[in-house]
């Protein structure tokens, strides 16, 4: 078989035939090896891949070698026998071979495909760009961006426009702070919260709300009521209506100190946008989970009480560093009209120069012995310097006699009663401040001391034994102490009178006195007896003498005796509070000197100087931090100073001028 | 070495980084606008804690708004190319220090509070921002000088040439390989991807590498031959040894091409990548900084 073999090439649309042998063999051999008949330098073929052989003239034998295929008519195959007359066409690898036969023989014509595929560069363009991959800016910043701003933005505020429009719609016709008001009041499920508005608040919320408003958290609108205007102290009191200022506001105007000017500016851009510097929350600062809900810097009080003496107030910018020793509130005895009055004049440290004079002239004059004077089992003790000491001098005049140290003596005359008494006395060996004082509730300070309940165990209004019943003195009414003490005489005389005639009928002999004459005589002596008893209790040595400052006129009648009206005081420092509850791991005696004091009027309140042993001021760190809210509050308590109003900033922000404000909570 | 420019001015015609620009000029504006801000945090009395919602917090958080967008304005500023103290040079040596600044100044802003809401969102995306940022500077800083020490004189495509050149005399030397050889020898040519995917550039640029395999293989068989299939060749194994170490000295060489090539890839990448999370997470920033804004006025 001779074979006419041409290797062709296309250039653009040209064929260019390259080569051209011609073989005469038996067979022909394609593939790869370099002794093929056929060389196809293609990798994907094998060395030797099909056998060509002639069957006749005109009809050829095609078989693939080692498993070679090739492909006839779009269809892989390993064996074909192929009939030349129209030509015939086969694929090896990327070669094509064209084959035809004539007279002289076979004609093939070999051509090599272009390469397709080239996969190695992987992009187009600059393949070393980042720019041709999937990877896209633009994209990636719309849809973040989108993003972001539909879920962080335009939801929240479809959201609350969406609850403002509701609220609006239901509360026409109602005051819209009332109704907030009661909404607020509602138990949270019927308000529906949760939800949709839940997630918006979560989003946009700063930090979590102040126990005392954590129910409120879902409902951002009740407190935020208009868009891009600050929260108004109009919704604050919504709620909180009965809250009273701190002093009369005219005042407390004229006492503000002198701003600097950049501290000025600051404050007039900030009133300007509707946030001035008294409003509500200037001080009441939420979404700060860290700190309290009030303001408690001491900065804020220094600001005006540091500099200046307002009021008769001394300064006090710092309670380590500065601050007035303490004032208490004191009895002054009874006013023109019989009336408790008050004294505020006299500071600790002024009451306790006066005690220790007071000590030391009595200790000069022999007296402030113990139990001077004392006798057991009679209520008849008037204190150590034999004087009413509750009336005289500087102090608290609480009308009582009352001195501390013979109460709390250990081995005195208290303790001996108190032995004596064995089981009847709720007591220890001796007196402590706790068989008097009880606390209150609220471990603040100490319930009233009674009468009845801290004192009558040992001051007995007992004052007869009839028949072993004993008769008891009502405490606190001098006419009926003095009706009742002679309608007990009385009733005495007459049972005496009445036994003794019932015997004169049964009894013979000569009549003694005449019953008349016994009468008139028994009746004189009870008087005279109530009398002398009646004088007794309210004098020198008796019941009520004892404890309580008596007056009677000069040559007055009995009835005519005045007892000086108790004023106890409940708080000696009413503008603080003072939580002994906490401060119970101390004695009693560390700060109150009763050990010691003679009379109920020396003051027992500690200096301000024992406080600051342990407290310092704010900023302190070598003393428990105190803050002047620590034991003062802003907000008076007194029905004299006005209640919070609302103010009406001279501009704001955007639409909400006050009258536009009002007009939406009306 | 300094030339004086036809305007008079002295300039230095040695190449000085965006980072040391003037004399480090921008640095120290960026220092000390930090410095004064974190003075404003510590010395004002921002009761009852330091927040956004004291006057140094809005302060704060308004010059934190101006940089963030002043920032973003490079994208814009970049596609203007300009000479001189507000050159693009210039400009971005302030974008890279103030970009860092501008992190600081927002967590003072901040207060240090954090919670899972928008406002912290907008915190963690300007972190983002800016840390991606703070990469794009270091591959700009420490890149150009490994790609120039890779390339040489060439171009990418040259490289790319320079891979593709072995391929005809692969294929012409391979053609006496036996079946499976020469098969290998054939993906490698064909399969072999010079530039893998945006990860596989960076992460691992010689991953199933085809040519890889091939060489492996020849080297693993070069010390044995086989007699070739199909028709008996009579030659002696000189002839086949030839063939096969001609064949893996080009794979040598092809694997040597490709190597400098994903080099260079791979430092394209990691020039370009940074810019792919920082452009986006700049939009997302702008997104959340204006919720964060409107937000905060709406519930004042």
């Amino acid at each position: 078989m001779f074979a006419n073999i041409s290797y062709v090439s296309r250039r653009g649309s040209r064929r260019v035939t390259e080569d051209t042998r011609q073989v005469d063999a038996d067979v022909l051999i394609a593939g790869r090896g370099g002794d093929c008949h056929i060389q196809l330098s293609d990798l994907a073929v094998r060395l030797a891949h099909v056998r060509i052989s002639q069957v006749r003239t005109g009809r050829i034998l095609v078989e693939g070698l080692g498993g070679g295929r090739f492909i006839l008519s779009g269809r892989p195959q390993i064996r074909a026998e192929i009939d030349l007359g129209s030509g015939a066409s086969l694929q090896i690898g990327q070669h094509v071979l064209t084959l035809a036969a004539d007279e002289s023989g076979l004609t093939v014509e070999v051509e090599e495909k272009k390469r397709q595929s080239r996969r190695n560069v992987g992009q187009k363009g600059d393949p070393f760009s980042l720019r041709g991959t999937w990877l896209s800016k633009r994209f990636a910043s719309w849809v973040l961006a989108t993003v972001v701003v539909l879920l962080g933005l335009a939801a929240p505020i479809v959201v609350y426009s969406e609850e403002a429009g509701n609220e609006k719609h239901s509360a026409a016709g109602v005051g819209a702070a009332d109704s907030r008001m009661s909404a607020f009041l509602e138990p949270v499920q019927s308000r529906g919260h949760g939800g949709i508005e839940g997630a918006a608040g979560v989003l946009w919320s700063s930090g979590t709300l102040s126990s005392a408003h954590r129910s409120l958290t879902d409902d951002c609108t009740l407190c935020h009521a208009l868009p891009f205007v600050s929260v108004r102290d109009e919704t604050c009191l919504s709620c909180h209506g009965e809250i009273r200022h701190h002093g009369d506001p005219n005042k407390l105007q004229a006492f503000s100190p002198k701003l600097s000017a950049g501290a000025a500016s600051l404050l007039s851009i900030s009133s300007f946008l509707g946030r001035d510097a008294e409003r509500c929350s200037a001080c009441h600062s939420e979404h700060n989970p860290s700190v309290s809900l009030s303001s408690t810097a001491q900065e804020s009080c220094a600001s005006c009480h540091g500099e200046v003496k307002i009021d008769g107030l001394e300064a006090a910018a710092d309670f380590g560093r500065q601050h007035p020793e303490f004032r208490p509130t004191l009895s002054a005895g009874a006013g023109a009209d019989g009336a408790p009055t008050v004294t505020r004049i006299a500071t600790i440290a002024d009451l306790q120069r006066s005690r220790a004079e007071r000590e030391r002239l009595l200790a000069a004059q022999g007296g402030g012995g113990e139990c001077d004077g004392f006798e057991p089992g009679k209520a008849n003790f008037r204190g150590s310097d034999g004087a009413p000491l509750g009336a005289s001098g500087s102090g608290d005049r609480s009308g009582l006699v009352f001195p501390h140290k013979v109460h709390l003596a250990v081995d005195g005359c208290v303790s001996a009663l108190i032995s004596r008494l064995g089981s009847e006395a709720p007591y220890g060996a001796a007196l402590t401040c706790a068989d008097c004082h009880t606390a209150d509730e609220a471990g603040q300070l100490f319930e009233p001391v009674r009468m009845e309940d801290d004192c009558a165990v040992c001051h007995s209004l007992v004052f007869e034994t009839s028949r072993g019943v004993n008769r008891v003195l009502r405490h606190g009414e001098p006419l009926e102490v003095i009706a009742a003490m002679n309608d007990f005489y009385r009733a005495q005389t007459i049972e005496g009178v009445l036994r003794s005639e019932a015997d004169a009928r049964v009894r013979p002999g000569p009549a003694g006195l005449r019953p008349g004459a016994l009468r008139e005589t028994a009746f004189a002596f009870a008087s005279t007896r109530a009398q002398e008893r009646v004088e007794a209790i309210f004098s020198s040595g008796g019941a009520c003498f004892g404890c309580h400052e008596i007056t009677r006129p000069e040559g007055g009648r009995i009835e005519d005796v005045k007892v000086a009206p108790v004023t106890l005081q409940e708080r000696f420092l009413p503008k603080s509070s003072f939580p002994h509850s906490k401060h119970s791991t101390s004695a009693c005696s560390t700060c109150h000197e009763a050990e010691t004091s003679n009379t109920s009027s020396d003051v027992l309140l500690p200096s301000v100087k024992t406080c600051q042993t342990c407290h310092g001021g704010e900023h302190a760190a070598d003393k428990t931090p105190s803050t002047c809210l620590t034991c003062h509050g802003f907000h008076s308590h007194s029905e004299t100073v006005p209640l919070m109003r609302t103010r009406a900033a001279p501009g704001m922000f955007f639409s909400a001028r006050p009258e536009r404000v009002w007009a939406d909570l009306r | 070495m300094n030339r004086v420019d036809h305007r008079g001015r002295r300039r230095s015609a040695a190449h000085e980084s965006f980072l040391r620009h003037a004399g480090y000029r921008y640095l120290k504006i960026a220092l000390l606008l930090t410095a004064v801000c974190v003075g404003i945090y510590v010395g004002t009395d921002a009761s009852p804690v330091r927040n956004g919602g004291s006057a140094a917090g809005y302060g704060l958080g308004a010059l934190a708004t101006f940089l963030v967008i002043w920032l973003a304005f490079l994208g814009i500023r970049k596609r203007a190319i300009t000479a001189g103290r507000w050159s693009l040079k210039a400009w971005t040596s302030a974008h890279v220090y103030l970009g860092v600044a501008v992190l600081v100044i927002s967590l003072l802003h901040s207060g240090f509070q954090f919670g899972l809401n928008l406002h912290t969102l907008a915190l963690l995306l300007l972190m983002l921002t800016v840390v991606s940022g703070v990469f794009g500077a270091i591959v700009y800083a420490v890149i150009p000088k490994l790609m120039s020490d890779n390339r040489g004189q060439l171009s990418g495509e040259q490289m790319i040439e320079a891979v593709q050149a072995v391929d005809a005399p692969l294929r012409q030397a391979a053609r006496r390989l036996s079946e499976a050889d020469a098969l290998l020898v054939s993906e490698a040519i064909e399969e072999t991807q010079i530039v893998r995917g945006v990860f596989g550039r960076i992460l691992a640029p010689d991953k199933n590498c085809p040519t890889a395999k091939a060489l492996a293989m020849m080297r693993r068989q070069s010390v044995r031959a086989g007699p070739l299939d199909g028709i008996e060749d009579k030659d002696d194994d000189v002839s086949e040894r030839a063939t096969r170490e001609r064949v893996t000295l080009l794979l040598e060489r092809r694997s040597a091409m490709l190597a400098r090539a994903r080099r260079h890839a791979r430092y394209r990448a990691l020039l370009e990548v940074w810019l792919y999370a920082h452009t986006p997470l700049t939009f997302a920033l702008l997104g959340a900084l204006v919720g964060h804004v409107v937000s905060v006025f709406y519930m004042w």
